[in-house]
């Protein structure tokens, strides 16, 4: 099969936690839909009888990039996959969201025909280090062997806001901000990131109970820049604009002779700026 | 159609020698590398460079080791299924611990961003994202 003339590549280049090589797990890419998009989205989950982990995959990607590996291949696409762990929380989050609300439902009934993975759901709840992590996002019912579970809004914005605080901890004391102001621009950036595994209505929520929604909104319309095509229809030597702020500025500092000036009748005659403008301007 | 990726240990050998090249080669296949891609260890002062040349152009080379912890694998689709539905395989045929990003001439700089993924991504900030919370810490409202 050939891409623009290139054969397509069976070849990629993925880095990975060593636990997924030294284990005996199986080591599945599946599609799941994200909780941000709700696109199907790949992850990999490392299977080993009761215990999972599941990791992210992060295509690092450049459009100028190719790989030589071995000193004898070349590889055309420049994608480095970088997998690392994956709260399996906001998944779990999302699929409870898209129920009914006050429906107790068991985790497995969840994510059905969204995968391609059989029992996708009980995998998940055997990525987590232990069910009390459900305690998190949802309330419970049942038995210790049928447990269902139902979303809880407050549980999830106190746990969410603990996942915010420590970002922001980590990414101040990184300095790893991008055009933030560090003093107060933490907590937002950190609450940024961690609504790219929300879904759009929960972050809205999360915002407005972590008090910093309406400084999110500020520093967006005060940063506001003309856009490219704005900034580019106006001539970036405009003359014109010059003389007419000029003209303000000095009308109290000209001479008595200018000033005089003013008081001729203009009247039929032609500023000395029409002779310099399109001629097509000046018939209409 | 899920994927499976057979990358254990056992299967390995090698430690591959990896480059990440500024420009794009519109090839999938085997080339004569090694009489053509040369790079150089030098050094200046007490720092250690790497250059090399590709297509007559300056290159300058920065080893990058990824991060603890963390491994690097090469996978191959040796066969490839012919219809969608069914399961794909990929088998490792390399792994890597480091590998050696190429600038072209300017674009050295000590924050490019795959620096940026391998050092602080993959380390801290992916970790106070994903790492569990235990709820019997968290403070009651």
């Amino acid at each position: 099969m050939k891409l623009n003339g290139v054969n397509s590549s069976d070849t990629w280049i993925f880095v990975l936690p060593k636990s997924c090589m030294n284990g005996d797990g199986d080591n599945i890419v599946m599609s799941l839909p994200h909780p941000r998009t709700d696109k199907n989205t790949k992850f990999l989950i490392n299977v080993c009888d009761e215990t999972c982990k599941l990791f992210e995959l992060n295509r690092h990607q450049n459009e100028c990039s190719s790989w030589i590996f071995n000193e004898q291949s070349v590889l055309a696409d420049g994608s480095l996959f970088i997998s690392t762990p994956f709260d399996p929380l906001y998944l779990i989050l999302n699929e409870l969201l898209n129920e009914e609300t006050g429906k107790f439902v068991l985790i497995n009934q969840l994510f059905s025909g969204s995968c391609e993975l059989p029992d996708v759901g009980l995998k998940l709840l055997n990525c987590l280090p232990s069910l009390v992590q459900m305690e998190n996002i949802a309330e419970s019912t049942g038995t210790a062997e049928f447990t269902a579970y139902r979303f809880n809004e407050a549980k999830t914005l106190r746990w969410l806001k603990a996942k915010v605080e420590r970002l922001a901890d980590v990414v101040s004391k990184r300095g790893v901000m991008l055009g933030v102001d560090p003093a107060e621009g933490a907590t937002a950036f950190a609450f940024g990131l961690i609504s790219d595994y929300l879904p759009s209505k929960l972050s809205t929520k999360l915002g407005r109970y972590l008090g910093i929604e309406d400084k999110i909104k500020k520093r967006k319309s005060c940063g506001s820049q003309p856009s490219a095509k704005k900034a580019k229809e106006e001539p970036v030597e405009d003359y014109s604009k010059q003389l007419k702020t000029s003209n303000i500025v000095n009308k109290k500092s000209r001479p008595r002779s200018h000033k005089c000036l003013d008081k001729v009748d203009k009247r039929g005659m032609k500023t000395m700026s029409s002779f310099f403008t399109v001629k097509s301007k000046l018939k209409d | 159609m899920s994927i499976n990726l057979n990358i254990h240990d056992k299967n390995l050998t090698s430690n591959s020698i990896l480059h990440h090249l500024p420009c794009k080669i519109q090839a999938n296949e085997e080339a004569n590398v090694k009489s053509y891609f040369k790079p150089k260890k030098s050094l200046e002062g007490e720092k250690q460079c790497l250059s090399a040349t590709f297509r007559g152009r300056p290159l300058d080379g920065k080893d990058i080791a990824l991060p603890e912890g963390y491994v690097g694998v090469i996978v191959m689709e040796k066969n490839k299924p012919f219809s969608e539905e069914k399961l794909r395989s990929f088998d490792a045929v390399g792994c890597f611990k480091n590998f050696t990003q190429w600038y072209l001439d300017s674009q050295y700089t000590s924050e490019n961003s795959i620096d940026m993924v391998c050092q602080t991504w993959a380390t801290s900030i992916t970790s106070a994202i994903h790492s569990p919370i235990d709820p019997k810490k968290l403070p009651c409202d």
